[in-house]
């Protein structure tokens, strides 16, 4: 008995290495058959969190199409709602495969077990938020798909990516188009725009999560279903965001450090979104902290998901 | 308010959700491809999401099919019959 | 063509050309916000994606329609900040809101047939081959909205319990409210603008409908208070919170 067991776990150590060295020396997995449990594990969490990610801008974007200016604005933001379903269409599609079932997932998981992100917890104020949302959030989620894309090593979620990765490019163009307009309107608008971005820029910063020193050489860059730390990606989206926000005269809380020859926050994460001002206290607090605040998520999460679980009709319309 | 309770048999087609493989090729020169899969109860409903879900690019040719129509050659006892994309 | 500023420079013909012009690209507006109410009702991941989807093609739509009446001096300021709710000349079948998702479903396939139906017979016109170009190419895309329709209506009626063919029979009285009587004076058809009277096309709409619904015999609505100009019997205008709901915001922020 105890030796049968024994064997089993050396084939299972066995596969486990055979598997890595065949990742390390560059191959790409295209079925199930050929993953380790915990090669899947780690492919299946990535996946499903990429999915809720995609589902939750359901509740963000759907104001923001309600409150749009123009005609032209509102088709705007449905046709980026329209991709962003898209992509959640084709993740729970790929999770379909691996034994999930994205009604359940979608229609009657329990709101608080969806794994959204902080930055898509809270509601659009006005057409600005759009545009931030496109600039700071987009490109935050555009950085972390493209990384996927370019390293993952499972072929299928890769290639799905590619469509995905596509569109958000379009998304964080638009965010810099609609920034670029607004900071040309005037003291007035400028100010509205920046009071804005000083909400958005620490949400955007912390999309990429803990700092490497925390948390590094995850499971996920060990079978490389991705290819950079979380610190490389915000490094990637600091890279993009600073420079614009300088062009176009918005402040945010970082500056290029000349000697290191990279991007820096001018605070030290992690810090916390006091939730009743919405106002950022810059003092570093520790990660579980942290952790415990997007636990407890944003004011957008629960009622937004719960919404699209529910229906409603007749006078509860208009 | 009430919650959404989606009838299987009706909504999806059976108690497992039918797919439809989406093929499509954007000018003459580019061979027809597997770009995509939805899931729907009927043909109609298929042809309508997969138009509105795969319209990254204006198609010049569009098919889809349905994924119990497919006889698996490589992919024989793998657990996808098709890859998503 | 010159552009007009104002209707009392426009023929007598041009003016019911307008009109009716207004009357559809309102209706799609209006169907529009209909998609937009309704999205978060949707009951897949695709229906989400495919309201989106129908929702833009019809501001899409409307928007070029709009456009095209820039002609008759419609301006876009008009169009989308000056008018309140009874100046929208949609159809009385938009009014009420869907009373559940197979009212809903009824709803949007009479009012995609119904305007899809009276935009064919402007393809061939040869007063406005703008407009015909244009109605040829919104027909097109608007065909995948009615295989959405279709296939949802296939879909429900597996169920014998189901209403879908009851919400479908309220809402064509509503929808048969757009031609008013049969044989009434049609100036946009005997002007050449539109190569279909009215009463034939709604003909010609009640035979799609029977292609998926059971039509009864001798449907009809009294017309006693029916204008052309807004396509609708009694009082002009939507109701105020439907008008509230869908009309635009924040208009300091529309983008250029
Ligand atoms: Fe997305
Ligand atoms: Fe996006």
């Amino acid at each position: 008995m105890a030796q049968a067991a024994l064997a089993r776990e050396n084939t299972e150590e066995a596969t486990e290495v055979a598997l890595q060295t065949r990742i390390k020396a560059g191959a790409t997995l295209e079925d199930i058959s050929e993953m380790t449990p915990r090669y899947r594990d780690v492919l299946v969490a990535t996946m499903a969190i990429a999915a809720d990610l995609e589902i939750m801008t359901l509740p963000l974007d759907f104001d923001a199409i309600t409150f749009a200016p123009s005609i032209n604005d509102r088709i705007a933001v449905a046709s980026a709602l329209q991709d962003e379903m898209g992509h959640a269409q084709v993740m729970f599609r790929m999770l379909e495969d691996f034994g999930f079932d994205s009604y359940h997932q979608v229609f009657e998981r329990d709101p608080k077990n969806f794994k959204t992100f902080f930055l898509l917890e809270f509601g659009n104020l006005s057409p600005i938020d759009v545009g931030l949302g496109h600039l700071v959030g987009d490109q935050a989620g555009y950085i972390t798909t493209r990384d996927l894309e370019e390293n993952c090593s499972f072929g299928p979620y890769s290639r799905s990516l590619r469509k995905v990765n596509f569109e958000e490019n379009f998304h964080v163009k638009r965010g810099e188009y609609m920034i670029r307009h607004y900071m040309q309107q005037g003291p007035e608008m400028r100010k509205r725009v920046q009071e804005r971005m000083d909400f958005w820029f620490p949400l955007g910063a912390e999309w990429f999560g803990a700092t490497d020193d925390v948390k590094s050489r995850t499971d996920q860059l060990h079978y490389k279903i991705r290819g950079s730390t979380n610190d490389q990606l915000r490094q990637i989206w600091l890279q993009r965001l600073v420079p614009f926000c300088e062009q176009v005269g918005l402040k945010v809380p970082a500056h290029f450090d000349s000697e290191r020859g990279i991007y820096v926050l001018d605070y030290q994460m992690p810090i916390l979104l006091n939730l009743e001002t919405l106002k950022w206290d810059f003092r570093t607090v520790t990660w579980p902290e942290k952790l415990a605040q997007w636990k407890k998520g944003g004011p957008l999460k629960l009622p937004g998901l719960t919404r699209m679980q529910v229906e409603l009709w007749g006078q509860d319309l208009w | 308010m009430m919650k959404k309770v989606i009838d299987r048999q009706l909504e999806l087609g059976g108690d497992k959700p039918e797919f439809y493989e989406v093929f499509a090729r954007r000018d003459s020169a580019e061979p027809l491809s597997h770009i995509g899969s939805v899931e729907a109860p009927n043909a109609e409903l298929a042809e309508a999401r997969a138009w509105f879900v795969y319209d990254q690019h204006i198609w010049r040719e569009m098919c889809i099919v349905p994924l119990s129509a497919f006889v698996t050659i490589t992919e024989r006892g793998s657990k996808s019959k098709v890859k998503v994309v | 063509m010159a552009i007009i500023n104002s209707i009392e420079d426009l023929s007598e013909p041009d003016r019911a050309l307008r009109d009716e012009l207004y009357c559809i690209a309102d209706a799609k507006l209006v169907l529009a916000g209909w998609y937009m109410m309704v999205l978060q009702n949707g009951r897949s991941i695709a229906d989400f994606t495919s309201i989106c989807a129908m929702m833009q093609g019809q501001y899409g739509h409307a928007r070029a329609l709009y456009q095209h009446l820039g002609r008759f001096g419609v301006t876009l300021d008009e169009v989308e900040w000056t008018r309140g709710a009874k100046d929208i000349r949609s159809p009385k079948l938009l009014d009420r809101p869907p009373q559940s998702w197979s009212d809903f479903i009824a709803t949007i396939f009479m009012a995609e047939q119904a305007v899809s139906t009276q935009l064919s017979a402007y393809r061939t016109s040869l007063a406005d081959r703008t407009l015909a170009r244009l109605a040829d190419k919104i027909l097109k895309e608007s065909r995948f909205h009615l295989s959405y329709s279709v296939g949802w209506i296939k879909a429900l009626r597996k169920d014998p319990a189901s209403t879908v063919d009851e919400d479908a029979r309220r809402r064509l009285v509503d929808t048969l409210d757009w031609w008013g009587e049969p044989d009434q004076p049609d100036a946009v058809f005997s002007s050449g603008y539109r190569d279909t009277s009215d009463s034939d096309l709604r003909d010609r709409f009640l035979s799609a409908v029977c292609a998926t619904f059971d039509v009864p015999d001798g449907i009809a609505v009294p017309a006693k208070s029916w204008q052309p100009s807004i396509r609708r019997n009694g009082r002009p205008g939507i109701p105020e919170n439907l008008f509230e709901k869908i009309r635009f915001k924040n208009r300091e922020l529309a983008m250029p």
